[in-house]
């Protein structure tokens, strides 16, 4: 459903980000990618998007191009949600998490309609005590909430989330991924970034991690290895704890 | 479309036909063989004039506002009013005069070069600074009005008059096709983004977001710009640098009938034609006691208008 292959990208004047990252999401799977600050994960989920192109390698969306999609059919297909969103501040929170039914304006119209997506939408993310309060009132965390919603509503079979839940509270972000966890199992794909490698392994998501070098590595099966490798790439001591049955890790703190 | 969108709509239909009558009716000199000749050949197309190109400038500004995320944003401030009116002054001055069928398409012409010139020349140099690029206008505004005088004094000193009157904006009394001549652009826009409301409501968000949501962003932003510089330069070229409608019209329409687009589009159309229309109709009230050009009225109303917005808007962000 969705395929990176061998992606590499430079800024034009901040230096090589991505070397050669191979990835594939397919439907009913939650892919987390963690890395460094830096490290070049937002670069790659906006080019697995479709909004940034490559210096090199393909990305691909259903076996086409990403880039070649006309964008409102590929709005239909793929919702991607940035890691600031920009919300009008006048506009109420109803109207915000509505607009995720533009690229449903257009033939063919979508399966579900409106009305139980929004519902569905603002279950999920508890929306509703602030429903009709204007995008200027709110908190870091409740915008995130909004803009996810949006992509909710959107409905496309593949969700593209940056840091979904860097301004979630845990009660929110266990609910966020519980919801995604929902969704995959409908069959939806999901990538995202994070930096709780721990909540994202205890959420069953397929764990990456993103390292300086701009490489993609994926978490080997070994205890040992795991923990040589988060060190290497995160550049701190963790100790590994074991909780139902997964193992977490945790920096060493003097 | 909510009950008081729509209530807001009737009432700005309301508000420009009620000044629409006020510009055509008020004052007609009653009783004179020529009352009717006066109707037809002067109050109507006047009439026609200020109502499309007060509702030119009002959607003009409401579109400039909207791409570059700044109330402050309208066709005066932004230089494209000053690139307008030098286009058009060195048209006229070269055709020797804009009101004949085939100078007046010509004088458009060049106003809308030198329009789309300006704010293209000023978005490039401003490199998406909005503050440059709206300090750029002003500088731009004023040079273009020294410059169109210049021109004058150069060309035919006995235009120096009518390049005045045009530099603070004025309704003409043009032939009755003139007016019908701004008719096609002034529609078309109304048309085009009152059926693209929603498409307009995204460009508020991030370009990522709104190219995620499916909108062609620099496409859409690019043809606003267009079609609003397109907007200016044809008011322009009939009247000149009118203050005001393009600033105030558009925070008005926010203020009665929301935020979407779909909304304001119309209603921005249907408020600065009102503005305008009304600003006329004063002028010819006042006409016994003083002759002042329209451009005279929408500043003395516009500025107060704008300052209790801007004070407003101000307490609020506190």
């Amino acid at each position: 459903m969705v395929r990176l292959e061998d992606l590499r990208f430079a800024y034009p004047r901040g230096g090589e980000v991505l070397r050669g990252c191979t990835l594939g999401v397919r439907p009913g799977e939650v892919v987390a990618l963690a890395g460094p600050n830096g490290s070049g994960k937002t670069t790659l989920l906006k080019i697995a998007a479709g909004l940034l192109r490559p210096t090199s390698g393909r990305a691909e969306l259903d076996g086409k191009l990403v880039a070649a999609w006309d964008r409102v059919v590929r709005a239909k297909r793929l919702a991607y949600v940035p890691q600031k969103p920009m919300l009008p501040e006048d506009w109420p929170v109803s109207e915000l998490v509505a607009m995720g039914d533009f690229p449903h304006q257009e033939a063919p119209p979508a399966p579900r309609p409106l009305a139980q997506r929004l519902h569905e939408a603002r279950e999920a993310l508890e929306l509703e005590a602030i429903w009709d309060r204007p995008a200027g009132t709110l908190s870091g965390g409740e915008a995130q909430r909004v803009a996810l919603a949006r992509a909710f509503v959107q409905d496309a079979p593949v969700l593209m989330l940056d840091e979904p839940a860097s301004h979630l509270d845990l009660r929110h972000q266990m609910a966020l991924y519980c919801a995604l966890a929902a969704l995959a199992r409908r069959g939806r794909a999901v990538l995202l970034s994070t930096h709780d490698i721990n909540l994202s392994r205890l959420s069953e998501q397929r764990l990456l991690i993103l390292d300086r070098g701009g490489v993609l590595r994926a978490l080997p099966a070994e205890e040992e290895a795991q923990g040589r490798l988060l060190e290497d790439v995160f550049g701190v001591r963790f100790i590994a704890r074991d909780l139902s049955g997964v193992t977490c890790w945790f920096p060493k703190v003097k | 479309m909510t009950a008081r969108e729509g209530r807001v709509l009737i009432l700005s239909a309301f508000a420009a036909l009620a000044a629409l009558g006020a510009a055509l009716f008020l004052n007609l000199p009653r009783g004179l063989v020529s009352e009717s000749g006066i109707f037809w050949g002067v109050r109507v197309p006047e009439a026609l004039t200020a109502a499309l190109v007060g509702g030119s400038l009002g959607l003009a500004g409401l579109l400039f506002q909207l791409v570059l995320r700044n109330g402050l944003a309208d066709p005066y401030v932004l230089g494209v009013a000053g690139g307008s009116t030098f286009g058009a002054v060195l048209a006229t001055l070269a055709l020797g005069g804009a009101a004949t069928a085939f100078g007046l398409p010509m004088t458009a012409l060049a106003a809308f070069a030198g329009g789309l010139v300006t704010l293209f020349g000023l978005l490039r140099i401003s490199s998406g600074k909005v503050t440059a690029l709206l300090l750029g206008g002003v500088v731009a505004n004023t040079a273009f009005a020294a410059g169109a005088r210049v021109l004058t004094a150069w060309l035919s000193p006995s235009q120096l008059a009518w390049v005045t009157a045009f530099l603070v904006g004025f309704i003409p009394t043009p032939p009755l096709w003139a007016p019908l001549l701004l008719a096609p652009p002034a529609l078309y826009t109304l048309a085009r983004f009152a059926a693209r409301g929603r498409g307009l409501d995204l460009l508020l968000l991030s370009d990522d977001e709104a190219s995620s949501l499916g909108l062609a962003v620099g496409r859409m932003r690019t043809e606003a710009l267009v079609l609003a510089t397109l907007l200016s330069a044809s008011a322009v070229a009939l009247c000149g640098m009118i203050g005001f409608v393009g600033l105030v019209v558009p925070h008005v329409a926010r203020l009665a009938a929301g935020r979407r687009h779909r909304v304001l589009v119309p209603a921005s159309f249907l408020l600065g034609a009102a503005f305008l229309l009304a600003a006329h109709a004063l002028g010819k009230v006042l006409s016994g006691t003083w002759f002042l050009p329209v451009g005279v009225y929408t500043s003395l109303v516009g500025a107060p208008v704008f300052l209790v917005l801007l004070v407003r808007t101000q307490r609020r962000a506190w």
